[in-house]
């Protein structure tokens, strides 16, 4: 395909299509065309993984921790040789803090809504129609995040009570527990995540999410074996809170009294 | 290719040309069922089969008046056998089946995205500087418009446009070349 041969119309369509700002009619059109035009399917695919990518940067970039080492990584090269020194303390102090800190402390305080209630994914087809479990969805991500929890809390109800046996119903679910768990109403929370994780969902990051904030919740209850139960299990899907779901692991195991610290990281690899 | 023609063929028995639209065809299915519709290797490979025979089928019942929507019909003709293997599946998960065996081929897809992400990350590493951060611009904003990309970049808007075909041809290429290392 050189540029002679480019469709731009296409290229316009896919952007739109990859933006979710397609109806199904059009996105049935566009991929008449698509098939018509295979190469423009291997654009298409690569553009989705473009996407992807600088998606998961940007979530990777808002999780990380804003703590004084991160900032100081950040300055200039002529400042580095006098703050290494600073770090260096600073780094010694926050072990200092990870040994002495009890557990309640390390677990979430709360949950940042905007970046982590389960919305559908509208990313290559949306759907507007009103009534419908995504839109339901996603009208409750827009109360949640404006402020208004109770009626998110409704909507996400009413999507559990008609939509039992769809996804959306488990993302109903975990944003129930979220929503609970800032709070501070654990008990509600856990349960939310709960049922959530009894869903089948195929989704890696959902299961990741549900289990962490399932863990974090008991241990605010003080329910420190289903608390390892599920941060192990966290621990295992080796996603995006593996390393998170490790240094609690050893907190939680250090309060149980059940570990080796010789062999942690052995006893953890073994699922022990 | 015109498909149009598929019909003719398969109304004169023309075998060879209908098995060059069959052979055309199938892998272009496949692509549509996992990227539009996330289904797994195995469904698309079901589905894409499943859709042939009903559309070779519903061609000789002369049951498709118009040849020109016979893509229209088979993409639909995909949706429906898809959403129907879909909700068997969904039937067959709340009986009690160990956890791992709902959830292999998702695994399998996350690690072959993870592994196209990895190339992908490598390629876009060797763009040129101005042209990353074109890219960061495009994407990162879910809600970003061609024309607010064309302001920032001092292009016009079919400058932007081509830019972009190019960048993400270039990623494509590089892409391609890597994975078959």
């Amino acid at each position: 395909m050189n540029n002679n041969s480019r469709d731009i119309n296409l290229e316009k369509q896919i952007d739109a299509y990859i933006k979710g700002n397609l109806s199904e009619d059009e996105v049935d059109q566009l991929w008449v065309e698509l098939l018509k035009n295979p190469e423009y399917i291997d654009l298409l695919e690569t553009e989705i993984a473009v996407k992807r990518v600088f998606e998961e940067r940007k979530r990777n970039e808002a999780q990380k921790p804003t703590t004084p080492i991160s900032t100081l990584r950040k300055s200039w090269k002529w400042v580095a040789a006098a703050a290494s020194v600073a770090i260096l303390v600073i780094a010694i102090n926050l072990l200092k803090v990870d040994s002495e800190q009890n557990l309640q402390g390390l677990a979430l305080s709360d949950i940042n809504i905007a970046e982590n209630l389960a919305s559908p994914d509208v990313l290559r087809n949306q759907k507007e129609r009103l009534g419908d479990a995504d839109s339901l969805l996603n009208i409750g991500f827009r109360a949640a995040v404006s402020g208004e929890i109770s009626k998110a809390l409704e909507l996400y109800q009413e999507v559990i009570e008609n939509y039992q046996n769809e996804p959306a119903a488990a993302q109903a679910y975990l944003n129930i527990g979220i929503i609970k768990y800032n709070s501070g109403d654990y008990e509600e929370a856990s349960k939310a995540f709960n049922n959530a994780l009894k869903k089948d969902t195929k989704e890696q990051l959902f299961k990741e999410k549900a289990n962490w904030y399932l863990g974090n919740a008991y241990i605010n209850l003080n329910r420190l074996e289903e608390a390892r139960k599920v941060i192990h299990k966290t621990y295992t899907l080796d996603g995006i809170y593996r390393k998170a779901a490790f240094r609690l692991l050893r907190k939680i195991d250090y309060e149980l009294g059940n570990v080796d610290f010789d062999n942690f990281d052995e006893q953890i690899k073994e699922g022990k | 290719m015109d498909y149009a023609d598929l019909v003719e063929a398969l109304k004169k028995n023309d075998s060879s040309k209908v098995n060059e639209h069959l052979s055309t065809l199938i892998p272009r299915l496949h692509r549509f069922l996992t990227i539009h519709m996330n289904a797994s290797r195995q469904d698309a490979e079901d589905c894409a089969q499943e859709t042939l025979l009903l559309t070779l089928e519903a061609i000789n019942d002369d049951r498709i008046k118009n040849p020109e929507r016979i893509l229209s019909y088979m993409l639909t003709s995909c949706k429906n056998n898809y959403l129907k293997i879909i909700s068997k599946d969904k039937e067959q998960n709340y009986e009690d089946v160990p956890e791992e065996q709902h959830h292999q081929p998702g695994q399998l897809k996350a690690m072959l995205d993870e592994e196209r992400k990895s190339l992908l990350e490598w390629c876009m590493e060797q763009l040129k500087d101005e042209y990353k951060k074109f890219m960061e611009y495009w994407f990162t904003d879910p809600g970003m418009e061609a024309e607010k990309v064309a302001d920032k970049f001092d292009l016009s808007l079919s400058n932007t446009w081509t830019r972009k075909h190019r960048i993400i041809k270039q990623l494509n290429e590089c892409y391609q070349e890597k994975s078959e290392l």
